[in-house]
């Protein structure tokens, strides 16, 4: 693998940016210490899901009949999200360790897409109930692709991600093990470098992910260039890239 | 990637360079779910470049 270091003399302006930039956007996302809205969903099998806090702590209910999880883990995905569906094979192990132990994982839809959504659980083999969450306040208010957040008991959230990376199960497990007995998170986020609209982007200077063969995009005479791995050159006027865990 | 892909077809004649930088540490799962996902725009493997440390996001 072949990358020229950042520091050289190309810099480029992109004039797209990738999908999770931190550019201003409608909607929020999970912040630590926001209180999670009540809400009330549907699931696929159309089993009906509500979330409320009463007396200060949590309370789900499924199909009529009520708990109290110690702990709440919300995953808000798309079925076609490659990395939500990365993610959610991680979590349904989460689940199968922690659900006796008083933890409640919810996956959520952005997408009313119940064909999907079921499709995608039984691919994946999922137990955790997945729910159609478009239009409900909670996907409004916290809808920013792919997030995950545990909220704790009285529904605040104490941890909360964008995206998701191999490994971040171990961050998971330290919190949820914490929280679970009472302490505070280890870690209120996984951190990573976000690119911001106005950056001058490095050459990008890898091999290709299916032949390993150099591809290049790099600044010449102002200009944007782009080598593909069979060698031709483009001439592109702006580009638009994603860094993908998947 | 699906969304990436969309915006490949329309716009690749406009001069829109779509790419992924991928960041799996496996380079064989990630080929074959571009493949499955049937992506046709570049794919540069950037597990543990140094861009990777900088920028990986997601």
């Amino acid at each position: 693998m072949n990358t020229r270091t950042w520091t050289q003399s190309w810099s480029l302006m992109v004039s797209a940016c990738a999908l999770h930039l931190a550019v201003a956007e409608a909607r929020a996302e999970f912040t630590i210490s926001a209180t999670v809205p009540d809400f009330k969903l549907r699931s696929t099998g159309s089993v009906d899901f509500s979330f409320t806090k009463e007396s200060g702590a949590i309370e789900l209910t499924r199909g009529g009949q009520q708990y109290r999880p110690k702990l709440l883990a919300i995953h808000l995905l798309q079925p076609d999200c490659l990395q939500c569906r990365a993610q959610l094979k991680a979590l349904e192990q989460i689940h199968r360790r922690f659900a006796e132990k008083g933890l409640a994982l919810l996956g959520i839809s952005h997408r009313d897409d119940e064909k999907a959504l079921a499709a995608l659980g039984t691919e994946l083999n999922l137990t955790f109930p997945l729910l159609m969450g478009t239009g409900s306040h909670l996907a409004s208010k916290f809808a920013a692709g792919d997030t995950f957040g545990l909220i704790d008991g009285k529904g605040v959230v104490r941890f909360a991600q964008v995206g998701y990376g191999a490994g971040d199960e171990k961050v998971w497990i330290e919190n949820i093990e914490a929280m679970l007995a009472g302490k505070p998170p280890v870690n209120e986020t996984i951190e990573r470098e976000p690119l911001r609209v106005g950056d001058s982007f490095p050459a990008i200077v890898l091999l290709s992910l299916a032949k390993g063969k150099p591809m290049e995009l790099v600044g010449a005479d102002g200009k944007l260039v782009f080598r593909g791995e069979d060698g031709k050159e483009l001439r592109p006027k702006s580009v638009l890239f994603f860094f993908s865990r998947y | 990637m699906v969304h990436l892909q969309k915006f490949h077809e329309k716009y690749a004649k406009d001069g829109l360079q779509v790419f992924i930088i991928s960041m799996h540490p496996e380079r064989e799962t990630a080929v074959a779910l571009a493949k499955e996902m049937k992506v046709t725009y570049p794919l540069f493997n950037g597990y543990k470049s140094d861009l990777g440390k900088l920028y990986a996001f997601g």
